[in-house]
């Protein structure tokens, strides 16, 4: 099963690619390219290791909402980065993203009794849709059922959730433990032609 | 006691402004009539040291960060947020944009451990403030809790966020228990 994203997101992830979004916020140096790989792959071990993120919707009247998901993450063929989560129907998420896909998510996992300079932080931008595909909600579920951790999420009923993808455009990560220091990962440059 | 919220904050809230968040869905929890509650979500808020914020920026996308804060509260007993963030940081230019913020704080670290399990989801209107009351009482509030961070908090460097807390969504089985919402511009 490929990580394809639906086609009304893929449209909207070439046209935000386009504009190198990480020129439209302060953030820290952007990650040589050639980096792309090595750097997907610490924060996609990072995020199997994670049990709960925060997602933010943003609502029609502008007032942004945050929300503690379980979730579970892939990593694409072309480095593309994905995150899945259940949630309850009829929620606020819920309504936010159908009405707008902007979304953000960020986690901060401090080790049992490791200070927080040592911690490794993750926040990304993505673009988030519902997702009704049986074959994509099986592949999901088996992901996040083989995650530790899951035992407790055993209890949310999640097979009867509907289901959010969220695409990747951008995220700063920093891993102090492991040297990195904070950084930013364009993440959508994979969609941008090559020159 | 911190300062009351500003004039444009107050008229914000008072407007009933702060439940548009909601956007057609009720909150899910029932309202916890408990008459002590307020003063235990300060204490949960309290508990935390750091939270994810999420502002919106310019560009109209949210955006959360994982920032340490501290809290106390107002004559009314609602929660007052302080947060030191850089001059040009992000949080700083998204709060000069929009005053409308929403944070998240897991006390719990151990999400599988459900009985432990305490968290809480908030609304809040966000403003920078330059008086120097309020920028000594917010040092104060980090000496007692990170002493260590202090030093670094300066004028040349950092602008002082003030979040006042609207209405918050909590999860609290480790002492009893409970799971609510609180409207903190109720009567």
């Amino acid at each position: 099963m490929s990580l394809t994203s639906p086609p009304a997101i893929k449209a909207e992830l070439l046209k935000i690619a386009e504009s190198a979004p990480a020129s439209d916020y302060v953030v820290p140096g952007v990650f040589a390219p050639q980096r792309r790989a090595e750097l997907v792959r610490d924060i996609q071990t990072f995020l199997h290791g994670t049990v709960l993120l925060h997602l933010s919707t943003l609502g029609p009247t502008g007032w942004p909402v945050t929300h503690c998901m379980h979730f579970a993450s892939m990593v694409g063929a072309d480095q593309s980065l994905v995150i899945y989560m259940f949630t309850q129907d009829n929620t606020r998420k819920l309504v936010n993203i159908q009405a707008n896909p902007r979304v953000s998510l960020a986690l901060f996992r401090p080790a049992a009794g490791s200070p927080p300079e040592k911690t490794p932080y993750l926040r990304m931008n993505a673009l988030a849709t519902v997702i009704t595909d049986e074959d994509e909600r099986t592949m999901v579920f088996d992901t996040m059922r083989a995650k530790p951790g899951f035992d407790f999420a055993k209890k949310l009923r999640l097979e009867d959730q509907p289901l959010l993808r969220a695409d990747v455009l951008l995220a700063i990560w920093e891993d102090p433990a492991n040297d990195v220091p904070a950084g930013t990962l364009d993440v959508s440059a994979g969609l941008r032609p090559r020159a | 006691m911190v300062q009351p919220m500003s004039a444009r904050i107050s008229e914000l809230a008072r407007s009933g402004r702060h439940r548009e968040h909601q956007n057609g869905v009720p909150d899910p929890y029932k309202p916890d009539a408990e008459p002590g509650v307020r003063k235990r979500v300060i204490a949960m808020l309290d508990n935390c040291r750091v939270m994810n914020l999420t502002t919106v920026a310019p560009n109209n996308w949210p955006i959360t960060s994982c920032v340490p804060y501290v809290t106390l509260a107002d004559a009314a007993d609602r929660p007052v947020l302080y947060v030191f963030v850089g001059l040009n940081s992000q949080d700083a230019v998204d709060v000069r944009h929009s005053s409308k913020v929403s944070l998240a704080a897991d006390i719990n670290q151990e999400p599988q451990n459900f009985r432990k399990a305490q968290g809480i989801q908030a609304q809040g209107l966000a403003e920078i403030v330059d008086d120097s009351i309020q920028w000594t009482d917010a040092i104060a509030a980090v000496s007692g809790k990170r002493p260590a961070l202090v030093e670094t908090f300066t004028r040349a460097t950092h602008a002082l966020i003030r979040i006042d807390v609207l209405s918050a969504l909590f999860y609290d089985v480790k002492v009893r228990p409970v799971w609510g919402s609180i409207d903190f511009m109720a009567a």
